[in-house]
């Protein structure tokens, strides 16, 4: 039975698992364990149905012309928006369709008149794609972690004495899985007039995130963290500052007026999205978000703090494994990176337990380098987590790991 | 008709010349009209088939697709071209399934909004006056004049006719301040003697100005509310603004028919019978009172584009023909569209108005959206003003899952933003099932 015959009270992995064709999948006669979600999350069949959809029924082009099928496309694309906007507490005209995260923020970065005597704080676990675009153009600050790899808000509090001009929060790492306290730094950053920018790359796949509780400017985060297609990223903005935005492309679609003396910039978020944008990616990243609503955020962000609590206690008991510990009561998403004390390439190790046991883990500097670098001095191996996975299949990683502790 | 006849007689006698009317137009469109000719054909029957309303009832009804399939070829009359200057031309608000383009001639769309204006009598003078000073506030599709462009100037929006079309947004609840701010200062300048707008956002902009102009309103002038059926909450808004002493009246109307329904003095909503021939049908007859029942109707004035058993897709309930304010025409109330009702197990769980009665018009309540994703899956978002405390939208959670049944998967949530549809209108109950269900052929 899939989830569209359910009312689902808590997450039945059993019932979901049929929305999902790849967990069927066996390699080498191994059942499917994929734990890479932070990469990219796996498709349910409704996200890939929209998809087809809209290619085998629509097809057609966006905004551009008055027939049948173009204005049944603009409507579903336009539709998509406004599910994003609900999903995050936002106007509709404060939601614009970019390729992904990285996008978005470039865009942000890129459009804010920032100079580089203009500070930025930036977190040290950041993703590259919320630290390159700030170094690029500002003298960025980094924000001092503790031993356990958590925010050192005194630190912070320090920094914003400079009076940045931007506050880039990483609102849960992909290294780590630590959540940041974003709800206080955002407060404390406004005190000082920081415009907030936050990556929710890693948190909105597994919790609701309000922009206009929180008080942030600029949310960024991509479909495919979120069972949607890949290509297809959100870049919210205010109203006021998305229009003082300058957009980095220009072409069509995204002006009123064009005459030989100039042109007239068509209203946000139309201005930032020139050219043919990624329709079916819309169709996809609907279908993703009505998914994860009929789970139910709440059941969603229960699965992922208890799997993220299981996977650390479980790294905990292994002396061989070497982790980023964390304080007591932090928010922990189901992400843990680890490496072995004993060494041993983290590529080697992630490439036997994909071929060995078919457990799919990722294996790098998780685009996260100077953290990487900072906390394992090198590569690590990273199991993430998300509501399709089971106590089961951690269970299954760990067995792995004890079997192949030894043979290094 | 004749004057000196009592109310029931007075509407036999207009059910008669009515019918004389209905064969006239058949006869007209079957000479004149191809679509209509071809439609009579596969049906096996000519002009002198039709007889008897019992006859009439044997012609398969025409619906919005055959009238936007057709157009203008097959639909136009013979003898008009689309650049005939007599011509006005309508599109609808709708997209995709529901869009449609219609032209008529002026004097009968005229003349049919008169007849049904006759149901309000004191406001007739003002509705006729010419040159005049109204104001058009609607979705921008409705608008029926591009100059609607949020970025143009008061000069480029007023109408020969003295009719100041107000500057609209797609996104209502996006709307810019500045547009806003310059309808508040249009709408002093201009001191309209009359409102034609749709409810949602004149409530909207009523909010924004007490909100943001120093608890300024628009001037009060009569208001008649189209477009869309006001909701509860958006009428209180503006009755509120405007007091009881203004008028305030619904009036239904389709954009390739005109005026269908006015209020009268007395709050009843009456069908207008003289323009047209009308059917109130239930699973194929006519309706009891206080059945649901979906409008059927027939043009008589051998315009342009006759509509003959057309199909509209709007539910009603007959519920009087003696209303005391003294007009023959039968009284109605709007059920919604067919489309918009939300179903559970391909029955009708509730219809619009059955929502609206169960919300009503609490003081603490601005806006809302119902929304059927599919069989069990629903939304209810809700924005509230200053004087909402916790708790007091329960009962409307309590009611739709009485209503509805405990199995749903209803999202219901306070926000500050619901979005507007694509089409510019503000629909507050819609429905991806009703939808499917109108589509698919369900009728009542």
């Amino acid at each position: 039975m899939s989830i569209d015959n359910q009312n689902l009270e808590c997450i039945d992995t059993t019932t979901i698992k049929e929305d999902f064709p790849i967990l069927s999948r066996i390699i080498d006669g191994n059942p499917l364990i994929y734990l890479d979600n932070a990469a990219t999350t796996l498709k349910p069949k409704q996200v890939i149905t929209e998809i087809t959809r809209y290619y085998a029924e629509i097809s057609a082009n966006i905004h551009r012309g008055k027939h049948y099928l173009s204005e049944e496309a603009s409507t579903d694309y336009e539709e998509g928006r406004y599910k994003v906007a609900q999903f995050i507490g936002s106007a509709g005209n404060e939601v614009v369709f970019v390729k992904n995260t990285t996008e978005a923020l470039n865009i942000v970065a890129g459009g804010l008149n920032i100079e580089k005597n203009d500070h930025v704080v930036v977190c040290t676990d950041s993703h590259h794609s919320n630290y390159l675009p700030w170094t690029k153009r500002a003298n960025t600050v980094l924000v001092r972690i503790d031993k356990h790899g958590y925010v050192d808000l005194n630190h912070y509090e320090e920094l914003l004495k400079l009076g940045p001009k931007v506050v880039a929060l990483t609102h849960c790492s992909n290294v780590s899985g630590l959540y940041l306290p974003v709800a206080e730094m955002t407060r404390m950053a406004k005190k000082v007039g920081a415009v907030v920018v936050l990556d929710a790359a890693q948190s909105i796949p597994h919790r609701r995130i309000n922009v206009g509780q929180l008080g942030i400017d600029f949310m960024a985060f991509s479909a495919h963290k979120m069972l949607g297609p890949t290509g297809i990223g959100i870049l919210f903005g205010r109203n006021s500052l998305l229009n003082e935005i300058s957009p980095v492309y220009l072409g069509g679609g995204m002006v009123d007026w064009v005459d030989i003396s100039g042109y007239q910039l068509r209203k946000i978020p139309h201005r930032f999205e020139a050219g043919t944008p990624h329709i079916s990616g819309v169709y996809g990243l609907t279908a993703a978000i009505k998914y994860l609503e009929k789970i139910g955020f709440e059941n969603l962000k229960t699965h992922d703090l208890e799997l993220g609590r299981l996977l650390f206690s479980e790294a905990n008991k292994r002396d061989y494994l070497e982790v980023v510990t964390a304080g007591e009561n932090i928010e922990r998403s189901a992400i843990l990176s680890f490496k072995l004390k004993k060494g041993g390439d983290v590529g080697n190790i992630a490439r036997m337990l994909s071929d060995s046991y078919g457990i799919m883990c990722r294996s790098g500097h998780m685009c996260s380098q100077p953290y990487v670098d900072y906390f394992f001095n090198g590569q690590v191996i990273r199991a993430s987590c998300y509501f399709y996975n089971t106590k089961q299949n951690i269970m299954e990683l760990f067995r792995a790991l004890d079997e192949l502790e030894h043979v290094f | 008709m004749n004057p000196g006849l009592k109310k029931e007689e007075q509407m036999n006698d207009q059910c008669k010349n009515n019918f004389i009317g209905v064969q006239k137009e058949i006869a007209y469109a079957y000479e004149k009209v191809t679509f209509f000719r071809k439609h009579m054909e596969e049906a096996k029957l000519t002009p002198g088939d039709i007889r008897s309303p019992e006859d009439f009832s044997r012609i398969p009804p025409t619906t919005k697709k055959h009238y936007r399939k057709n157009f203008p070829v097959e639909v136009l009359s013979q003898g008009y071209t689309l650049n005939d200057k007599r011509l006005v031309r309508f599109p609808s608000a709708g997209t995709t399934a529901e869009r449609l383009l219609t032209v008529e001639l002026g004097h009968i769309f005229m003349k049919r909004a008169i007849d049904s204006i006759s149901i309000y009598p004191s406001l007739c003078p003002a509705f006729i006056k010419y040159p005049r000073r109204h104001i058009r506030y609607a979705a921008p599709n409705c608008s029926d004049v591009e100059c609607a462009n949020p970025y143009s100037r008061m000069e480029d929006r007023l109408l020969s006719d003295g009719t100041l079309v107000l500057a609209v947004y797609h996104d209502l609840l996006t709307t810019p301040a500045q547009i806003l701010d310059q309808n508040a200062e249009e709408l002093e300048k201009h001191q309209p003697q009359m409102y034609f707008i749709d409810p949602t956002h004149f409530a909207f902009l009523i909010r924004y100005m007490k909100a943001y102009k120093n608890g300024q309103i628009p001037p009060p002038a009569p208001v008649l509310s189209s477009y869309t059926p006001c909701i509860k909450t958006s009428r209180r808004q503006i009755v509120d603004a405007f007091g009881i002493n203004v008028p305030f009246i619904e009036v239904v109307s389709m954009s390739e028919l005109g005026y269908i329904a006015v209020e009268c003095p007395l709050g009843g909503l009456h069908l207008n019978t003289k323009s047209y021939y009308i059917e109130l049908l239930c699973q194929g007859r006519p309706a009891e009172t206080g059945e649901l029942a979906e409008l059927y109707v027939t043009t008589l004035d051998n315009g342009c584009i006759p509509h003959i058993r057309y199909r509209t897709g709007d539910i009603y309930r007959l519920t009087r023909t003696d209303c005391p304010c003294g007009h023959h025409f039968p009284v109605i109330q709007i059920e919604g569209r067919l489309r918009n009702f939300l179903f559970r197990k391909n029955t009708i769980a509730l219809t619009p108005k059955g929502l609206d009665d169960l919300i009503g018009a609490p003081a603490w309540l601005d806006l809302y959206k119902m929304k059927q994703n599919d069989e069990n899956d629903f939304s209810f978002h809700y924005i509230v003003n200053e004087t909402y405390e916790k708790n007091m939208e329960n009962y409307i959670r309590d009611q739709l899952y009485q209503q509805l049944g405990t199995d749903i998967h209803l999202v219901f949530e306070k926000t500050n933003y619901i979005p507007t549809e694509r089409s510019g209108k503000f629909l507050s109950c819609i429905s991806k099932v009703g939808e499917k269900m109108y589509e698919e052929g369900f009728m009542l």
